[in-house]
């Protein structure tokens, strides 16, 4: 079954048909939530809450592009996550102490290589309106155009914060002396 | 830090992203849906909707009035001022249009679902509840048949009706007519291609497989007889099965009907077209379980030659898309497999030379990458200690490691076709296991299979061992070893990546301490030789640095 099929069939009522799309998009979700910086203890919560979310709103979904349409709910859940639970500081704080550390337990699971979770932990620092952007482009493939519609963004802003976004994570990279030659 | 190199850091870390195992249950989400719905309907119960109060109310009809008002108005004003006349014949010209055309779709789709029924000959009360054909109905009653929204989309889209119509006939499509469909693609397809074309026909397949070994079990007192002895229903239901490529298969418990279209004896031609990292998940619906219980259902060499193009499938597939329920199922049947032929099928056969045969296969690459270190480990702890202690320790989150390993860390491919690959501690482990099975046996069939990649990476082995002799086999006669950059072990190099995607060409990346010695790179050009046996084998043909 087509993805447009089990869409329209989740819009029906068939329970089924839902699971599958879950099935289908939940390793974009949590990869996507967890670049955005959500905990990994805490991926299955807010995942959960997307296709929540997902599922209220699927009566409106038409021809749009619907994975689009899913980063931008993940985004929104992602950002009503911290807001709600106020993490944000915490979640720097976190993100600090991280860095002190040699290994997180949290991303060791994930991220195998301590390259890995050095050049994470770097995206992880920058400002949202960079971290967006890069995360989008580099580990999800999206095009400038899709980048600019899930941000709500110009096409020019995408472009310039891509540029900016790749500079500060070079310099980070150089910085820290774990630049390879590849 | 170039472009290149960051690309490729972030590459890798992409990579690494795609490891991450699924976290949310699915049920979990449903569980609240319910809950939600479940809370909303006693509050409204308990609190029906309230009246508004007086004030309100006055408030309410001066505001309406007000609307009221300034809707006349907008809609005086727009048709003063525009061109409704127009507009109101384009309508009618879509309206019109709509018409003809649902009358002549009409009749088409009912005689396509007729004749779709006929071929798999399943009376309408079943074949109704099968999926696609719910799907054909559904599409076609809610959207076909709904005025309103198709004409919205005609008056947007003019190709609209050509699509929907088109849309609605493919989910009719017996899994024959799936199968043949392959030969309107002019060219071998690509794999994304062939996924696509898998996940329909396993869609349209799931349940007509169903149906007929539901119809099977009546027969289950005769299927044990000689077919001749089989009654006309019964053949007539193999018949009708074989038309679409379905084949009767026993597990030795139970009978059932298999879709084989890819394997069979008289599968079409034209499935060549299929691209070869699909075969496993075609294979596997073909086969389902190796098991009979907890006996292999097939000879250890023929399980093993199965799990090699189960591999083929899981590497590629697992690395492009995440792990749908099909995946899941043919990783464990992948991981669960391999750790039986591994271990031994029982005590008898563990320390049997027929066991010790399929490792030395296995470690020398004759079963696929993933085991192959797993099995080179085994065969030296025997040969060293005469213990097993590898493989009593074995379990299938190994066997999982070892494939996330080949999927994940060590072939890399870009959206243009070519590929890198990390050299790290364990790829030179690797190509260690490889070196030692081919210096130890010398047997020129190890390096007939090698494939490029492996080629360089071997010479690089070889090179750092000093071992011109190994070294000198991987290369054409023009390339002169005594010119070539001299090192001191793998451990220079970082990555392999191939410029093109036939993997001609390759450059090996040198670590940043290393590059006084050896150069930024080097870069190996490939071509191929013809082997005694008629194969083509890989060679080096040119150095540079």
């Amino acid at each position: 079954m087509t993805e447009v099929e089990l869409i329209a069939r989740a819009q029906q009522g068939d329970k089924d048909a839902y699971i599958e799309l879950i099935r289908i998009h939940q390793q974009t979700v949590e990869k996507f939530a967890f670049q955005c910086g959500v905990h990994t203890n805490d991926l299955a919560d807010v995942s959960q809450e997307v296709f929540v979310k997902l599922y209220r709103f699927l009566h409106q979904f038409k021809q749009d592009r619907f994975t689009t349409w899913l980063y931008k709910i993940t985004l929104n859940a992602t950002r009503d996550y911290y807001r709600k639970e106020q993490r944000q500081q915490v979640k720097e704080d976190k993100l600090q102490a991280q860095q002190q550390k040699t290994h997180s337990s949290a991303e060791e699971d994930v991220l195998l290589f301590e390259e890995d979770r050095h050049l994470h932990r770097a995206i992880q620092v920058l400002d949202e309106k960079y971290r967006y952007p890069i995360v989008l482009y580099y580990f999800h493939e999206l095009k400038y155009e899709e980048i600019a519609e899930v941000l709500n963004i110009s096409l020019s802003t995408v472009k310039v914060r891509l540029l900016r976004a790749k500079e500060k994570l070079k310099a980070a990279l150089m910085q820290d002396g774990s630049v390879e030659n590849g | 830090m170039d472009d290149k190199q960051f690309d490729q850091r972030m590459a890798l870390l992409k990579k690494s992203y795609e490891r991450m195992e699924p976290k949310l249950d699915p049920q979990r989400v449903l569980h609240q849906i319910e809950a939600e719905d479940n809370v909303r309907e006693s509050l409204e119960n308990m609190n029906p909707v309230r009246k508004p109060s007086a004030r309100w109310q006055k408030s309410a009809v001066w505001i309406a009035s007000i609307a009221s008002v300034l809707l006349v108005g907008i809609l005086i004003s727009s048709y003063m001022f525009h061109p409704s006349a127009l507009v109101h014949s384009d309508e009618e010209k879509i309206e019109s249009n709509y018409e003809d055309w649902f009358s002549r779709f009409q009749k088409k789709y009912l005689e396509k679902r007729e004749k779709t029924r006929l071929e798999l000959n399943i009376p309408e009360e079943n074949f109704k509840k099968l999926t696609f054909v719910e799907s054909a109905d559904n599409i076609y009653n809610d959207k076909a048949k709904n005025k309103k929204i198709v004409l919205n989309r005609m008056a947007d889209d003019p190709k609209y009706l050509t699509q929907l119509e088109q849309e609605i006939l493919d989910c009719l499509q017996t899994p024959r007519e799936l199968i043949e469909q392959i030969e309107t693609y002019e060219k071998p397809m690509s794999f994304t291609e062939s996924r696509y074309f898998f996940s329909k026909y396993y869609y349209a397949t799931k349940d007509v497989l169903k149906y007929y070994t539901k119809e099977l079990s009546q027969f289950n007192t005769v299927l044990s007889q000689a077919k001749k002895d089989y009654p006309k229903e019964l053949n007539e239901l193999i018949a009708t099965t074989e038309k679409q490529y379905f084949e009767l298969s026993h597990d030795g418990n139970t009978y059932s009907f298999k879709t084989n279209p890819l394997f069979m004896k008289d599968a079409p031609v034209s499935i060549d077209r299929l691209h070869p990292d699909i075969l496993g998940l075609f294979k596997y619906l073909a086969m389902g379980s190796l098991f009979n219980g907890e006996d292999l259902r097939f000879s250890v060499e023929e399980s093993a030659r199965i799990l090699k193009l189960y591999e083929r499938t899981l590497v590629k597939d697992l690395s492009l898309s995440g792990l749908d329920f099909q995946l899941h199922n043919l990783k464990k049947e992948f991981e669960n497999t391999w750790l039986v032929l591994l271990k031994g099928t029982d005590d008898k056969n563990r320390y049997s030379p027929e066991h010790i045969k399929l490792l030395n296969d296995t470690a020398n690459g004759k079963y696929g990458d993933s085991m192959r270190l797993t099995a080179q480990f085994i065969l030296e702890e025997f040969k060293g200690k005469g213990t097993f202690k590898i493989r009593e320790k074995l379990t299938t989150q190994d066997i999982g490691m070892a494939l996330s390993y080949l999927r994940n860390d060590v072939y890399m491919e870009s959206e243009d076709g070519s590929t890198s690959l990390r050299i790290d501690y364990r790829w030179i482990i690797q190509t260690e296991g490889l070196y030692n099975a081919y210096t130890s046996s010398k047997d020129d069939m190890i390096l007939d299979s090698l494939n490029p990649m492996n080629v360089v990476s071997l010479f690089l082995y070889a090179q750092g061992k000093g071992d011109q002799e190994t070294a000198k086999r991987l290369l054409s006669q023009d390339v002169d070893l005594n010119k070539v950059v001299q090192f001191d072990g793998m451990e220079h190099f970082t990555v392999l990546y191939a410029i093109d995607a036939s993997q001609t060409t390759i450059k090996a990346g040198v670590k940043p301490e290393s590059v006084q010695m050896i150069g930024q790179h080097l870069t190996f050009q490939l071509g191929t030789v013809t082997t005694g046996k008629g194969e083509k084998r890989y060679i080096i043909t040119a150095i540079s640095e």
